[in-house]
């Protein structure tokens, strides 16, 4: 059984804000926490269950990357047999700026994608190295979903957050449209973020492995809107292995679908390791089809002797 | 670079009924607009915004902008009478004027949006050639108007103003707070629209309406 809480035992604060398909409320009883309420009372209940069950089947490890960087569902909250939405942990307050009207403002991926304005207060873009860092945090979240097969969904400049801080930090928002095993509700896609080769508005581990490319390649690019398949001007500063490998890695995401990066392929183009490639071995050269002579010639059996049992 | 462009004109009523809290209401609004969509880059790089004050003329207050570049506005100030046929005059000439610059950049727009805000009776009953020209359906970039009442507005007028829908306030809250919602919705649609906005050429661009504003009555347009 999943952690479950029932509606009404929630002391709602105020709303935090409102998405396209549930309100996000504050809780006066866990500060750390936050509840997603769905405007439709369609949600499916067993695919949110399985989101919320996810991180315990997870290493420890992996468990802590998920948690600390994503806002992944954990409980879920019922009213009567009805699925009302679920809690999650709430953005960290280093994820918010102040903008230059001294109003709050989470660090959205979209400021690290256009030139910086005054308007902006003190979100300050990161530098190339801190952007790599974002990056491969980025990848290393992704694999913990994706070496499971699990589908983030939607993936954009507005569910990605971050922190400024050595190193700098991640967060990803929006979660429960991941699927485990169906999804939670229809996916949503953001415009500018979708996979142009999805015919269906569903997600899969493709359309995920596209997103990944135009995450990785806008956020080293400082280009909102650059895509697999175009010039990718990566930002001054990179080391040239990874500048080369993430190039690479880039243009190949325009292919079809099985033919994109995996989390694995970006992790390597981004560590800047080089990679060795392997000759596969050459094939055996066919034998010829003759009958096959009986080779059993069993000799006589030997003994094998056995210890007695000690008492 | 190649962009999509979905302007926004905010034309609004500055005669002299407008005085005190009403007028005091939008220009306190002004600067609350011009931070949320200017520290909005996805929606600052798809929308522009245009200041249009009217009374017994018309006046282009802020040429349509970028927000994000923009340090200061010209305050709506209340005088005169209310005269609808320059309001649509000056609106079409500069919708024109604008689309055309912006494709000259190689900019693809949006038929562009218009929030149209009056508190009272048209001087005259002239608007009508005027409107007419601004809603031509043979004219390309004729915008989708949304028409905003309040005080002494008639409601059929704001009807007749609106192409695709009229509010009209209801006086549940003061002036000044249906107008401080009337903002809210205002921005609200900049940066929803700005953010789904489509990329892909084909898909054009979504002009997302306020569904209700508080303090208003939502009512549908009218043809003429
Ligand atoms: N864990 C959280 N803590 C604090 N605020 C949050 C949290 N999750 C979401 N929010 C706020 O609520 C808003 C809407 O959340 P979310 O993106 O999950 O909704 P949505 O309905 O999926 O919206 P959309 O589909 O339009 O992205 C976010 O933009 C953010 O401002």
């Amino acid at each position: 059984m999943v952690p479950t809480v029932r509606l009404a035992d929630l002391h709602l604060d105020e709303v935090l804000d409102k998405g396209g398909q549930g309100a996000v409320h504050s809780l006066a009883d866990r500060p750390d926490q936050v509840f997603k309420q769905y405007f439709l009372p369609t949600a499916d209940g067993a695919a949110l269950s399985a989101l919320v069950g996810f991180p315990a089947t997870l290493s420890p490890g992996d468990r802590r990357t998920l948690l600390e960087s994503a806002a992944w569902p954990t409980e879920i909250v019922v009213e009567g047999h009805r699925t009302a939405g679920f809690l999650m942990q709430r953005v960290p307050a280093r994820f918010a700026g102040r903008k230059a009207n001294g109003r709050h403002q989470l660090r959205e991926l979209q400021y690290l994608l256009f030139p910086p304005k005054p308007l902006w207060g003190d979100i300050e873009p990161l530098d190339v190295f801190e952007r790599l860092f974002l990056a491969r945090r980025f990848i290393e979240v992704m694999g913990v979903l994706h070496r499971r097969s699990v589908v983030l969904g939607d993936i954009s400049m507005r569910n990605i957050l971050w922190a400024p801080g050595e190193p700098p930090e991640l967060f990803i928002l929006d979660c429960d449209s991941a699927c485990v095993a169906g999804t939670v509700l229809p996916q949503a896609d953001t415009p500018d973020w979708n996979d142009p080769e999805s015919r269906t508005s569903t997600s899969d581990l493709d359309s995920d492995r596209y997103k990944i490319a135009l995450t990785v390649g806008r956020i080293l690019s400082c280009d909102a809107y650059v895509r697999p398949g175009t010039g990718l001007d990566l930002l001054d500063g990179l080391p040239d292995e990874v500048a080369a490998a993430v190039g690479t890695t880039f243009a190949r995401a325009a292919g079809g679908h099985g033919t994109r990066p995996t989390v694995d392929e970006w992790a390597r183009a981004l560590s800047g390791r080089a990679s060795i490639p392997l000759t596969p071995p050459a094939p055996r050269p066919p034998m010829p089809v003759l009958p096959l002579t009986d080779t059993d010639r069993r000799g006589p059996r030997g003994v094998i002797q056995l210890r007695p049992y000690q008492r | 670079m190649s962009q999509q462009i979905l302007p926004f004109y905010l034309v609004c009523d500055e005669s002299g009924s407008m005085s005190g809290e009403p007028i005091e209401a939008i220009n306190k609004a002004l600067p609350e607009l011009h931070s949320e969509i200017g520290s909005n880059p996805v929606v600052t790089d798809k929308t522009r915004f245009c200041l249009i004050g009217f009374s017994s003329r018309a006046e282009i207050l802020l040429p349509l902008s970028d927000l994000s570049t923009v340090t200061e506005i010209p305050a709506l100030q209340a005088s005169g009478g209310t005269d609808y046929a320059k309001a649509f005059d000056v609106l079409r000439e500069t919708i024109n004027d604008d689309v055309n610059t912006l494709k000259a950049q190689g900019h693809q727009v949006f038929r562009p949006a218009v929030f149209f805000l009056s508190d009272g009776l048209p001087a005259n009953n002239g608007w009508e050639g005027a409107y007419r020209a601004l809603t031509d359906p043979g004219w390309r970039p004729r915008p989708n108007i949304l028409a905003f009442g309040f005080g002494q507005a008639d409601q059929q007028t704001i009807q007749q103003v609106a192409t695709t829908k009229a509010f009209m306030a209801n006086g549940q809250l003061g002036p000044a707070q249906a107008l401080q919602e009337f903002a809210k919705s205002l921005i609200r649609s900049i940066v929803n629209s700005g953010t789904q906005s489509a990329s892909d050429q084909t898909e054009g661009a979504t002009l997302v309406m306020p569904a209700e504003v508080p303090g208003f009555t939502t009512i549908t347009a009218e043809a003429l």
